[in-house]
């Protein structure tokens, strides 16, 4: 089963969402900061990255720059998470490379339909 | 009334304007040739002088003064007029001194009147040219008739003399006395005048600084209401932002207990579980709502424009819309172009407008028919896409159709505790329209149902291989425009 890597600093969250994909068979690794992120992400090899864009340490937008500029997290699709409705995330998580983006709340079967399709999208990329 | 109109129509130009001059040596020069013909006539009848000197000096007594001021009243300059006539006369008094043989009393009553005359009316140069004109009119009479210098006058002619020697200062003290009255009320009135107008300028003044203040003072709480506007969105999207972190928990929770109670046999909790749940995503969709206007009035909302294909939104809507249909038993029938195309435009937000209106429709109808009609159109100004949503609900009245799109007014508190609703949805729907450049237009029949109509500029249907680029449009420009359409609204 497809392995997630959950970076989220708010605790309640971070156990509500990663139970509840635990539930959807997922395997969950979480971390709940930027820098512990990144170095999860290298260390584990998730299949995919539920990125918070609001971190301390080191914010979203700045890990997801780093996963794409290494070489072993490159591959890796990530997507970004906001509460900010006021902000331009959408696209500056676009731009710093992220895959796909989604608010919180989480919607649970939207957020999983695009779980499944970046995880579809990753295999597609690999198997040629 | 009528003759003078007839007398003005027929009767000669206006009189020119007579100079003071002339107005003042009028009446001194009648009395005073009076009294020169007196004076001439003592001396003439002591001579025994022939019939033509008595003419010439009746002529000059009577005559000569009303001469002077007619042909000065009629004359383009009357001034310039009247002292040609002091010259004339200082001649002609010169004449006279001579004929009176230089006799000290006449000759001394002559010089003085007409040197005094000239001195006041015309100045030092016309006095003197009056007493050069004299002494020429004295030598033209000597050259003439010879040189006779008799100093003393009989007793009657020194009388007259001196008579007419007072009369004429008596005459020209008087008449002067009265311009210069007049002169004296004309520049009373003037000061007065001016004091009048200073007072009003003043008065500009003091209405102009007023104006400024208050002009200062608008711009001071149009500043003042601009900060309001923008801590109040500040305000907003902190708010919303502060809201949204717990609410997560809430909604994320209760679903979470909700399939682990279904999971554990715990069937009698579910439906609780689901109020929580539901009421959390009520309060998401409403701070959700609130957050977006504030957006919008903020001139903060961005359109994400892509291209997409109508057809699969079309397909979106009605699956996602299905279930709301179906829960007051009505059915949903679609109505659309074969070929609907691709369309320019926020998707995310052209979905939320199609499922609101769908959503409206599916509350207030019951047991009926929602239609979804999807068509291409054109007319004079352009290309459209049309969506149309209509209903065989319970209809407005046209005094709910005429508050529809105000912010938070449902068609009336009933609506609200009955059907539920932020009452923001309908406007958000038609600003998202018109951010698109499109809007949205209402029928209503009370009692038979309702029907929207979206319409979008479908201007770069055939634009392709552009679904992946993403712009951003400035809002403001295109808020400025809406709201300049109904300035009430701000």
């Amino acid at each position: 089963m497809a392995k997630i890597l959950l970076v989220e600093d708010n605790e309640l969250n971070r156990d509500m969402l990663s139970r509840r994909l635990v539930r959807r068979g997922f395997e969950i690794v979480s971390a709940v900061d930027g820098e512990e992120g990144i170095a999860r992400a290298g260390g584990d090899r998730p299949d995919l990255v539920l990125l918070d864009l609001n971190l301390p340490v080191v914010d979203g937008l700045e890990v997801a720059r780093r996963l794409r500029a290494a070489d072993e997290t490159r591959g890796i699709p990530i997507i970004a998470l906001s509460a900010h409705a006021l902000s331009d995330d959408r696209e500056r998580a676009l731009q710093a490379g992220c895959d796909d983006f989604d608010t919180k709340p989480v919607d649970l079967p939207r957020l999983l339909g695009k779980i499944e399709a970046a995880l579809g999208r990753s295999r597609g990329a690999e198997r040629p | 009334m009528q003759s003078a109109t007839a007398g003005d129509l027929g009767g000669p130009a206006a009189p020119r304007r007579v100079h003071p001059i002339v107005k003042l040596d009028y009446p001194v020069r009648i009395i005073i040739n009076i009294f020169i013909f007196i004076l001439m006539a003592s001396i003439f009848s002591e001579r025994g002088a022939g019939r033509p000197w008595w003419i010439a000096l009746v002529l000059y007594g009577f005559i000569w003064p009303h001469a002077v001021y007619l042909f000065a009243s009629r004359s383009r300059d009357s001034k310039r007029a009247e002292f040609r006539a002091l010259l004339s006369e200082s001649f002609v008094l010169g004449a006279l001194s001579a004929t009176a043989s230089f006799s000290i009393l006449p000759t001394l009553t002559f010089l003085t009147g007409i040197t005094a005359t000239n001195l006041s009316v015309g100045g030092i140069r016309q006095a003197l040219k009056g007493v050069v004109l004299m002494a020429g009119g004295a030598a033209a009479m000597v050259a003439a008739f010879g040189l006779h210098v008799v100093a003393q006058t009989s007793p009657t002619t020194t009388a007259l003399s001196a008579l007419a020697i007072v009369v004429f200062t008596t005459v020209f003290g008087f008449f002067s006395n009265l311009q210069t009255r007049k002169l004296v009320q004309a520049r009373r009135e003037m000061t007065q005048q001016n004091v009048m107008i200073e007072r009003q300028k003043t008065e500009v003044e003091q209405a102009r600084e007023a104006a400024d203040r208050e002009r200062q003072s608008a711009e001071e709480a149009r500043e003042a209401a601009e900060a309001a506007n923008r801590a109040k969105s500040a305000f907003l999207a902190n708010m919303s932002h502060e809201l949204r972190t717990p609410l997560n928990a809430i909604i994320g929770y209760s679903e979470l207990l909700e399939e682990e109670a279904a999971d554990g046999g715990h069937e009698d909790l579910v439906p609780d579980l689901q109020k929580i749940c539901t009421s959390g995503k009520h309060l998401l969709r409403l701070i959700n709502s609130v957050l977006d206007l504030s957006k919008i009035e903020a001139g903060k909302m961005t359109l994400f424009v892509e291209t997409f294909e109508i057809g699969t939104l079309v397909e979106e809507v009605v699956s996602t819309a299905k279930p709301l249909v179906d829960k007051n038993r009505n059915t949903l029938a679609l109505e659309s172009d074969l070929n609907l195309g691709k369309l320019k435009g926020d998707v995310t937000k052209l979905k939320q407008v199609l499922l609101n209106l769908l959503s409206n429709a599916s509350k207030f109808t019951e047991n009926g028919t929602i239609t979804l009609e999807a068509r291409r159109t054109a007319d004079l100004q352009g290309s459209w896409v049309r969506f149309r949503v209509s209903d065989t609900g319970i209809g407005m009245t046209s005094e709910q159709l005429g508050k529809l799109f105000q912010a938070f007014t449902q068609a009336d508190g009933a609506t609200t505790r009955k059907y539920g609703g932020t009452g923001l949805g309908l406007v958000l729907s038609r600003r998202f329209c018109q951010m698109m450049g499109g809007d949205i237009s209402v029928q209503s029949e009370f009692g038979k149902g309702t029907t929207f109509t979206v319409r979008l500029p479908a201007d770069v249907e055939n634009e392709e291989g552009d679904a992946t680029s993403i712009h951003r449009i400035d809002m403001k420009a295109i808020l400025g425009q809406a709201s300049r359409k109904t300035p009430q609204d701000g």
